[in-house]
Parts: C-alpha cells; structure tokens; sequence
C-alpha cells in the first residue's frame, strides 16, 4: 500500500512539472492570446450616443459603389457569397420588402451589370448593428460585442471561427474567412488584416465615425441614398430623416431591433415598361 | 364593480412586474445559469451521495473526487495543450 | 473473488489475438493516416476546402457531432435500465455500451473542433466562459458533454475496478500491472460500496444526459430565423433519435461480438429481443416526431417553413429524405414490429439489418437537419449548395475510424463484460 501512494505521488509531481515544462515552452504570441482583450478599434464613444443608418431605397440606383468602397475601405477580402460586406439586392417591383423571405432566387441577385433596371428596385443591406443582437448573445467567446455607442464590434483575436454569430444572423450580414485572405494592393491602414478562420461582417467604419467622419459608403454613394448619425442627437440627419419620413426595418418580428432603417422618399426607380402600358 | 377595479388593478400589477422581471432577465442572461444548474444540481446530488455513501469506505470517497478532479483537469488541460500544438500547425 | 474456469471464454479477447485484428487496426490506422492528412490540408489551407460557404456555414461535421452525441447516450440508458429498473437480462452489455459512450462522446467533441475555424484557440472556451456561459447556449452544451464524459468515465472505472482485481493475474503481465497501476487502495469488500455509489451515479447521469441532448438541440431550435430549426420540440426530437440510434449501434456490436468470440450462450437471443424491441418503439415515436414536424411546417406555415419543407419532400433533398425514410426508418421498424408480432422468436439476421439502416438513415437524417434550413435564408439571396469535399469525407471517415480503434483498444486491454458479475 506505501509502495503504492509513493508512486502515485511521484507520478502526480511528475505531471506537474511537465506542466511547468511545457507552459514554458509556448510561444509568446500564444500567451498574449490570453491577454486582456483589445477591440478591433478605438475605444467607444460613450452611451450618450446611438449609432444609425438611413438608406433610401427609391433612391438607390444599385451602381454597387457603397460595395466596393466598401471593400477597398476595409481590406474585405472575397467570400464565397458574397463580393464584401454589404449586399445590394436586384428587386422586383412586384416583390415588396414585406414579401422579401417569399422571394424565389430568380427575382433577386447580387450579380448584375448595368442598373438600374426598369421594374427593379434596390435592396442593400450590411449589419444592422441591432439593439437587441442575436449575434452578440450566442457567441460563446464574446468575439463580438455591442459598444456603447451602438456598434456590434468584431474581435479577430477572440474569434474562435465557429460560425455561431453566422448562424443566427436573421439578415446574413457575416462572412467568414473561408482561407488566407490575400493582402490587397493598397491595405488600409487603419483597418486591421483578419487571419483565416475568423468571422467579419460591417463596423459602421468605426476607426472613421468614431473619429467624427462618415463611413465609406455613406460618402461613396452618389445619389446620397446613405445616411449616418447619431440617432440620439436630434441635429443629425438620420433623426431628422427618421422624425419626418415614413421609415421601416427588415424583419421587425425577429425581435433584433435593427439600427439601419428604410426609407422610400428619394427619386423613384424607373417604372416597369410593360407594367406601365397595362396599367394606363 | 369593485371586483372590475380589483381585477384591473391586478392585471396593471402584473403587467408592471412581468415586464421588469423579463427586462432583468433580458440584461443579465439569467437563462444561462438556470440551464448551468440543471446540470450542477445533479451533479451536486452525487457528490454528496458519494460522501455520505454507505458502507463508509473512505477510500472509494477519495477516488470519485481524485477521478472529478484528474478529468476535469484533464479535459482542461487537454485542450491547452492542443491549441499549442495546433498553433505550430497553422 | 477468485477466477473461475467455466467463465474463462469471456476472457477471450484479452487472451487471444488472431490475425483479423491486426488486419482490422491496420485498416483503421490507414483511415486515420487520410483523414490525418486532410485535417493538415484544412488547417494550411483554411475551412474553404470544404464545401462550405457563407450561406451554408456548417455541413457534415456539426450533423456529425449531433450523430456522436446521439449514439452515446446508449451507455447511460442501459446502466439506468439494469441499475435503476432491475432489467438484470441486460448486464451482459452494460459494459459494450459504456464503452461505447467513451468512444463516441471524445468523436463528438473531435468533431467541434474539426469545424472551428481556429482550432488554436478553443481553449478561449474556458478563458471566458464565466463571461459568456449566462447566454450563450454553445458554452451551456460544452459543459454538460465535459460533465457527461467525466462522469460516464468514472462510472466506467468503478465497474472496472472489481474485474480488474479479479483478473490482474490471469490476463498476461502488461496487463496485470497495468491493472495493478489502476487499483489503487483496493480492498475486499469494497464492492458494496461501490455498487451504492455506481447506483447514485446512475441515477444523477440520467438528468445529465437529458440535458446534454436537450443543450445540443438548443443551440439550434432557439434561433427564430431558422425555419425547422426553431421550436420547442427540438429537445426531445434529437433524445428519440439518440436513443434509436445508440440502442441500434449496441445491437451491432453486441452480435459482432458474441459471433466473434462464441459467447451465443452468454448474450442470450432475449438481450437482443429486448433490445430490438425497445428500438423498435423508439423509432416508432420518431416518425411522430417527423411527421409532427412536417404538418407544422406546412399546414398553415409562414413562406420560409414551407420552402424548407418543400426543400426535403421535393427539392434538391428529397431522394436523400425520401430515400433514408423509406428504406432507413419506416420499412426496418415495420419489418421489426410485424416479426415481434408474429412469432416468439427473435430474428437476429434481421435485427442486424434493421439497426445498420437505422443508424445509417439517423445520420443523413443529421445532415438534413442542419443543411436544407441554411440552404434557403430569409434574405432574398440565392438558395445556398452545399457539396461537401474530400476533406469533409476523410474527416468524418476518420471520427469513425477512431471510435472503432477507441473500442477496439478497450476491448484488447479491458474485459468487455462484467467479470463479477458472472462470478456471483
């Protein structure tokens, strides 16, 4: 029995101090993994403000350029779906944005040469940077998070890659890097590089409006069917928008309470030719 | 007509904590600790069993615990000492 | 406790090893080297060499890991059956299932990290897992697999620790002093003891398990914008499925088994009988789950619900629903009900036959579960495709290839029957 409890101790001393041994040998880097954690930006901008978003989609004319200023702006690499991340959807008139879930693939796409089209109008959507995140609640690192001021924020050093986030996205707004992203030609500086393996999605431009600017696409736009503000301050164009003009949210009943609302107030889309000839 | 302005004020008193209770529960993630003691309490339940079990060996006592702990741990320690050799990978 | 001769047949696969065994586990090895390689390939070259996307972001092997899960709950449902209900016809397997608890739970939780996109990182799961375990319903999962595995681990030991006193001397010297190495403090007499803790263990794993599957089921059915994901019945859907396809996989083994070793007089025809039965009417309860889940899904659904339905009854899924529902579930449980109506006897060839497609029709049943609801967003993109790629096949082949290696490996070195219990 001493025998025994003599080599089990030393085999309990022996694990331990292979445990020493081995902490030692792992490399800085993995142990700064296990550092306090540091945002993919600056540091929030307080709760006095709301972050927010008016898109206009009678204004919109789906050039894409939001898209690709988009792109360029963030370092966004391709994704399998999708071009960056925001989407802009091709949609039928007769489809209207109650009946989105109902659209068969042949009515919308994100693939299109010239627009806009007559009979289309145009849908785009990026994170929504919700109230009430289903993201958020379900990542089970806290990779992202909602700031005080209204961003859902991404950290690409907690992110596990489990596609959590992705799943309960109701609007898709995720992406996911399905491998290295290769660096761009001219990387913005200001914009982290992601590994493999982590998921990204739209930040409002965070390193630009929480230094005051407008996000990318707002000012790329141009029609000026984007808007940006604090949704708090009643001064900024997104409040005034939102106190004077019908507005809607994409799937209320989802319970997220979006941060980017519709408007339909700028110049209509051109009407549907065949449409029109039967309707007069 | 006093039963009508009891029940209203019943209903308004319910509606007032139901809300408030579904707000707290709403920022603190209450959820997750309820699911988290569904498997405590078991959990707890066989760990007092077994040390109050009897016959009283003691030594059986010892090695529940030495076992809870050795796995538990090693679970833990396991995947640390994946993630390392996985880090020299990717 | 001494060893007795007339038990010494149960004693075979710790003293014989033919050259099928060694065939088996080259085969096995083989597999693994594959499905080895193509996790390096996955790793260098990052989760795109799946078949993946981002509409269709998990595939084969999160459906993989809910298929593991499942079939491990066979272990406590026996443990509980002979050691809660006196069901003591079944002792000669209760140590085959347990086994294959252990197996399939470390296949389960080797599956989720074959997904993760940075697998370096999954220790971040305990780093923050106070911050986050109030709501996030993956963390919640983790913790109960972690607990089920160390308590069916223990359990596991302490039914071990009567036979390996017994046999320490009779199975060959590595084995004895591995034994002995295992059997610290041992005493006569212990077993009463144990016996009383390895009852409470049973009857504490049981919620634990409920909870296990039913946490699995919740990281699905609590998103609202998963049309037949989302719902209340989630949790006890998946525990039917678990049961059918764990009792379908101990069947298997149990009569590979006692062909391969004569233990004919040992398993008795009756263990399967019950066994099959019991499967039987599990299986019967998940087509009223399935059935139930399509009426909702259709009767007077919202638009996305009745395009994923449609999804399975029509489109790109069907021949693979209609095929595994057919052939996989309904034919094998009605074949088993009329057989065990008409006559006494149980037909063990058909059994067999019937417990293969079950588990086989539960797996794509997995995959149906978590592909076609991705496949169609409530976005008005494009229907999401998802064909997996060599690596998904290697990988999920290798899980399975390491579960059989896993009880392969246990059967060499540990008895697979209860020694003790024979002795009595």
């Amino acid at each position: 029995m001493r025998m025994v409890n003599r080599r089990r101790f030393l085999q309990v001393i022996g694990a331990g101090g292979a445990a020493v041994v081995l902490k030692s040998m792992i490399p800085a880097n993995q142990l700064q993994l296990l550092a306090p954690r540091t945002a993919s930006s600056a540091v929030s901008t307080g709760p006095e403000k709301k972050f927010g978003m008016v898109v206009d989609v009678g204004a919109c004319i789906g050039c894409r350029q939001c898209v690709y200023s988009c792109k360029e702006e963030n370092n966004v690499p391709d994704s399998p779906d999708q071009l960056a991340w925001i989407d802009v959807f091709e949609m039928d008139i007769k489809h209207p944005v109650t009946e989105i879930h109902a659209v068969p693939p042949d009515y919308s796409t994100t693939n299109y040469t010239d627009s806009p089209k007559p009979g289309k109008w145009y849908l785009s959507k990026n994170c929504f940077h919700c109230e009430n995140p289903n993201c958020v609640k379900v990542c089970p690192v806290g990779a992202t998070f909602k700031a005080e001021d209204g961003i859902v924020e991404m950290d690409y050093d907690r992110c596990i890659g489990c596609r959590y986030c992705m799943s309960a996205c109701p609007y898709n707004a995720r992406t996911f890097n399905w491998k290295e992203p290769d660096p761009p030609e001219n990387p913005n500086p200001e914009v982290p590089l992601r590994p493999a393996g982590v998921v990204e999605k739209c930040t409002f431009c965070v390193h630009r409006t929480r230094e005051g600017k407008l996000p990318k696409c707002v000012e790329a736009c141009p029609v000026g069917a984007r808007h940006f503000g604090d949704l708090n301050d009643p001064e900024s164009p997104v409040r005034r928008i939102l106190n004077s003009e019908f507005s809607f949210r994409l799937m209320d009943e989802m319970n997220t309470s979006p941060m980017l609302y519709y408007i339909s107030s700028g110049k209509k889309w051109l009407p549907d030719q065949e449409a029109s000839e039967d309707t007069h | 007509m006093k039963s009508l302005i009891l029940l209203d004020a019943l209903r308004f008193l319910g509606m007032s904590v139901g809300s408030s209770v579904a707000e707290w529960y709403a920022k603190t993630g209450v959820t997750g600790y309820i699911v988290l003691a569904m498997l405590v309490v078991p959990l707890t339940i066989l760990m007092l069993a077994v040390l109050f079990v009897k016959p009283r060996r003691w030594h059986v006592t010892k090695i529940f615990f030495m076992l809870l702990f050795i796995l538990y741990g090693g679970f833990v320690g396991g995947m640390y000492v994946m993630g390392v050799l996985l880090q020299l990978i990717m | 406790m001494e060893m007795k001769d007339d038990v010494r047949y149960l004693l075979k696969p710790l003293t014989f090893t033919g050259r099928r065994f060694y065939a088996f586990i080259a085969a096995l090895v083989g597999v693994i080297g594959l499905a080895g390689y193509a996790w390096y390939v996955q790793l260098t070259q990052g989760l795109g060499v799946t078949g993946m996307n981002d509409t269709t972001i998990w595939g084969l092997y999160i459906s993989n890991f809910i298929f593991f899960i499942g079939i491990s709950h066979a272990g406590i449902a026996i443990s509980a059956a002979v050691r809660l209900a006196s069901l003591d016809k079944y002792k000669p397997i209760m140590r085959m299932a347990e086994a294959l608890t252990l197996a399939s739970l470390l296949m389960a939780a080797l599956s989720i990290v074959l997904d993760l996109g940075r697998p370096d990182r999954s220790v971040f799961l305990l780093t923050y897992f106070l911050e986050r375990v109030g709501q996030s319903p993956l963390l919640w999962d983790i913790t109960a697999v972690a607990t089920y595995l160390v308590l069916s681990v223990t359990y596991l030991y302490f039914s071990l620790r009567e036979d390996m006193a017994i046999l320490k001397d009779e199975v060959g010297s590595w084995r004895g002093k591995l034994y002995t190495f295992l059997l610290p403090w041992y005493e006569e007499g212990e077993e009463e003891t144990i016996s009383r803790v390895a009852w409470w263990m049973a009857i504490c794993i049981l919620p634990i398990m409920v909870m296990v599957h039913t946490t699995v089921a919740w990281i699905f059915s609590l998103l609202p914008n998963r049309p037949l994901w989302f719902g209340a019945a989630a949790g006890p859907y998946f525990i039917v499925a678990a049961v059918s396809s764990g009792i379908a996989t101990v069947i298997v083994i149990a009569v590979v088994l006692r062909y391969l070793f004569g233990w004919e007089e040992y398993i008795k025809p009756e263990v399967i009988k019950g066994l099959t039965n019991f499967m039987a009417i599990t299986s019967l309860v998940y087509m009223y789950f399935m059935f139930a889940e399509h009426m909702t899904a259709r009767f007077a659904a919202p638009a996305p619900e009745v395009r994923v339905s449609n999804a399975w009854f029509f489109g790109e899924f069907s021949l693979l629903f209609w095929g595994m529902f057919i052939f996989g579930i309904f034919i094998p449980t009605f074949a088993l009900i009329i057989n065990a109506i008409r006559s006494k006897e149980v037909n063990i060839k058909l059994s067999v036959a019937a417990s293969v497609t079950i588990v086989l029709a539960l797996w794509i049943k997995r995959v149906l579960i978590i592909v076609p609801t991705q496949t169609r967003p409530l976005m008005p993109m494009d229907y999401g495709l998802y064909i997996p790629t060599w690596v998904e096949w290697s990988l999920v082949a290798g899980t399975f290839a390491a579960a059989a290696l896993i009880y392969t490996l246990f059967l060499k070195i540990f008895p697979i029957v209860e020694i003790s219990e024979e002795l009595h």
